[in-house]
């Protein structure tokens, strides 16, 4: 997926003029939103916590011993008769699938959801070497016809309309136009049927791989999943780096945890344990099953030890659901896979923190991402460490300096609030300073360079008389 | 091949963890690390309490598997549940069905009740002389799949399908209905509950085997404007018939 994070201000301007985008995230608040909601109440918030102390805690192990457990992974999967390929970067691993299609004379490859998916623009590389990619899941689908990205990394299509959806299949597939949701769904379901029984080939993402079995687990709801584990010859697995668990009955946790926090389901309708290609007895399932394994710039997040944490994330989405910010933009505007809260972190970390360097800004750091992640990530405390690093030009931020006068702004703001002489005095400053700038007590329009911040909002005057004076003097007396 | 060594790619990331060489020992998880013994009587002892629970494992499966989107039927005996899937099986003129090689079909005579019933029924079965193109085409043509189950799982109204020989994957997956039949032996309390007995069993086999699968409802979407929409690509409808001990 091309990267366009460097367009996040354009991008979310554009989301929050488009009604229809801003009527699919006022839904999302109330639907998917209420995940960890119900979560909480369903279980009880102390046995929910522990449900998510216990997750994290997991998760972080593993991430601190993911040398070993990527050791024990493959050596699994190849016990079980499957092939483990590593990959560095989006390149080599749709290199790897490319090769593998080739050597099997692939002609159609179904596809199940997957976010490392589109960090490769898999479809695309397998569509220039004449091989058709059809995206199984309904959203993804839908997504494919229109040529988008996804704008949710687990409802990706929720910004389009019935209408739009009817037009795209009238147009693309020649059906009769719809304004029944039930009636579009049997139309995929009929289309895409054809294509699961010919396909050749399956591709699919993995949200748990299992180091002591080396299965890999599925959560989903339509059935497509299955359908890409069962039918082809050819099953490939595509894996960030970070999605291990140490034992099976770890998923026993995750599988609580995960579509509680995406759906607000206590589980999903399916969820698909794979272990290597079908046994010489099996009476059906993929002759070959290979697991691609991606760094493309995990690495990189790891080897940093206030980021690291980011990799515990289980790509749920409930930050996203969670987020004011994405709650107004959306997830095209953050310009990459990732959106939301978890992509304003990794994302500049995968894809460099110079273009993408508004993410780590867009966010009110109220905190509400953090008290929605199933892990507990601590996604603010990280926003900051970016933002510091982009302001700074700090180590993960070549060239990326905010300018001279911000820092000394900065400077300036950080000696007035540290003590009460010196802020009290600087209010005083402000306020006369400000004066001739103001009505009705507020300032419509600073000048430049400090223009931008009166641009869609009022900058307030410094109150005559400041709130500790009037502490002071007793606000009973007011 | 394209791609990257194993050893170099775990080297970058041991190297990112900062370390230069492998663990001498091998790491314990925050939940522990239990030995094969402990695992097996973990199992034992899980089993145990199963075989001690009363009727109240059913009721929570058939309570929770019906707020998942599952039609049940409480089947007093075996005829009770091959009436219920005759009448399915009328209700719907179902022409054709496939069915699994599940132990349970030994007990419940569920081919011969469908064919007295005008349906064609196939046994996706290598060992019934059916290869593996036939069983697929069936399946895609069927109107009805009827499994047994591995396990069920009460408090989510879940059931596991493990397959396996005599099992195949499509026929709880292709046909848009699908019965699953449980039978009481085969109920467990939660997640937990399973994924140690299975635990056990990988251990035991040495393989967790190829394929699982916990199937909670029926297929649904809620993918265009985010209106839940049953029956998308797997089946439309699902019924659990619960046979009584």
């Amino acid at each position: 997926m091309d990267v366009k994070t460097k367009d996040f201000v354009s991008g979310s301007k554009a989301a929050i003029l488009d009604p229809q985008i801003q009527e699919a995230l006022a839904k999302l608040r109330n639907g998917l939103g209420r995940g960890p909601r119900l979560a909480s109440e369903e279980l009880t918030p102390p046995v929910w916590q522990d449900m998510r102390q216990r997750a994290s805690d997991i998760k972080t192990h593993t991430i601190a011993n993911l040398d070993y457990y990527l050791e024990k992974l493959s050596d699994n999967v190849e016990k079980a008769g499957g092939h483990v390929h590593f990959a560095r970067d989006a390149k080599e691993a749709s290199d790897i699938v490319l090769d593998i299609a080739r050597k099997r004379d692939v002609e159609l490859v179904i596809k199940g959801k997957s976010m490392v998916s589109e960090e490769l623009e898999i479809n695309d590389h397998l569509e220039s070497i004449g091989i058709e990619s059809v995206e199984t899941d309904l959203g993804e689908y839908i997504l494919q016809l229109m040529n988008e990205p996804p704008f949710h990394i687990i409802a990706p299509a929720i910004h389009k309309s019935r209408r739009q959806v009817s037009e795209i299949f009238t147009e693309k597939l020649k059906t009769l136009p719809s304004d029944e949701v039930e009636q579009l769904c049997e139309t995929a379901r009929e289309t895409l049927r054809e294509k699961f029984l010919n396909a050749d080939m399956g591709i699919t993402g993995v949200n748990f791989a299992v180091a002591e079995t080396g299965t890999i687990a599925l959560v989903t709801n339509e059935g497509n999943g299955r359908m890409c584990t069962s039918l082809p010859k050819v099953h490939i697995a595509l894996m960030g780096m970070e999605k291990i668990l140490p034992r099976l009955e770890d998923l026993a946790l995750f599988l609580g945890v995960l579509p509680r926090s995406a759906t607000g389901q206590r589980i999903s309708s399916y969820v698909t344990c794979v272990t290597g290609p079908r046994r010489s007895t099996d009476e059906d399932g993929p002759e070959e099953f290979h697991l691609v394994i991606v760094d493309n710039g995990r690495s990189k997040i790891l080897a940093d030890e206030q980021m690291r944490e980011a990799l515990n994330c289980i790509r749920c989405g409930a930050c996203l659901n969670a987020c004011p910010i994405y709650g107004k933009v959306g997830g095209h505007a953050y310009g990459w896979v990732y959106s939301g809260p978890i992509g304003a972190i990794v994302t500049p970390m995968l894809t460099g923190t110079v273009e993408a360097k508004h993410l780590p800004f867009a966010s009110t750091l109220c905190g509400a991402c953090k008290d929605a992640c199933p892990v507990k990530i601590d996604i603010p405390h990280m926003l900051l460490r970016l933002r510091q690093e982009i302001t700074q030009g700090g180590t993960l931020a070549k060239n990326g300096k905010a300018p001279w006068y911000e820092a000394a702004l900065m400077k300036g703001w950080r000696q007035s609030v540290r003590g009460s002489r010196v802020f009290s005095l600087a209010n005083r400053l402000g306020r006369l300073a400000l004066l001739p700038l103001s009505r009705n007590g507020k300032v419509r329009r600073l000048p430049p360079p400090l223009s931008g911040w009166t641009r869609f909002r009022d900058f307030p005057l410094p109150s005559a008389k400041p709130f500790r004076e009037r502490w002071r003097k007793g606000l009973k007396d007011e | 091949m394209p791609g990257t060594t194993r050893a170099d790619f775990i080297s970058t990331v041991r190297q990112a963890l900062g370390r230069s060489e492998p663990l001498t020992e091998a790491p314990v998880p925050p939940n522990g690390s239990p030995s094969l013994a402990e695992v097996e009587a973990r199992a034992v002892a899980i089993r145990q309490r199963l075989s001690n629970s009363g009727p109240e494992l059913v009721e929570a499966l058939v309570g929770a598997a019906e707020r998942a989107g599952w039609k049940i039927c409480r089947a007093a005996s075996p005829e009770d549940a091959l009436d219920y899937i005759a009448a399915l099986a009328e209700r719907d003129e179902v022409k054709k069905v496939v069915r699994s090689s599940h132990d349970v079909f030994s007990r419940l005579d569920v081919e011969g009740t469908l064919r007295r019933a005008g349906a064609e029924v196939m046994v996706q079965s290598r060992a019934n002389g059916v290869d593996l193109d036939a069983s697929r085409e069936e399946a895609a043509i069927a109107e009805l799949g009827v499994t047994g189950v591995d396990y069920a799982i009460a408090d989510l109204g879940s059931c596991v399908i493990q397959p396996r020989e005599g099992i195949s994957r499509t026929t709880s997956l292709l046909p848009p209905l699908h019965v699953a039949i449980v039978e009481p032996a085969q109920i467990v309390g939660d997640l937990s509950d399973f994924m140690a007995l299975w635990a056990a069993d990988a251990q035991r086999d040495g393989d967790p085997g190829s394929y699982m699968n916990i199937i909670t409802g029926p297929s649904r979407t809620a993918d265009i404007e985010q209106i839940l929409v049953v029956g998308v690509h797997g089946p439309k409808e699902v019924h659990m018939v619960v046979l009584d001990s």
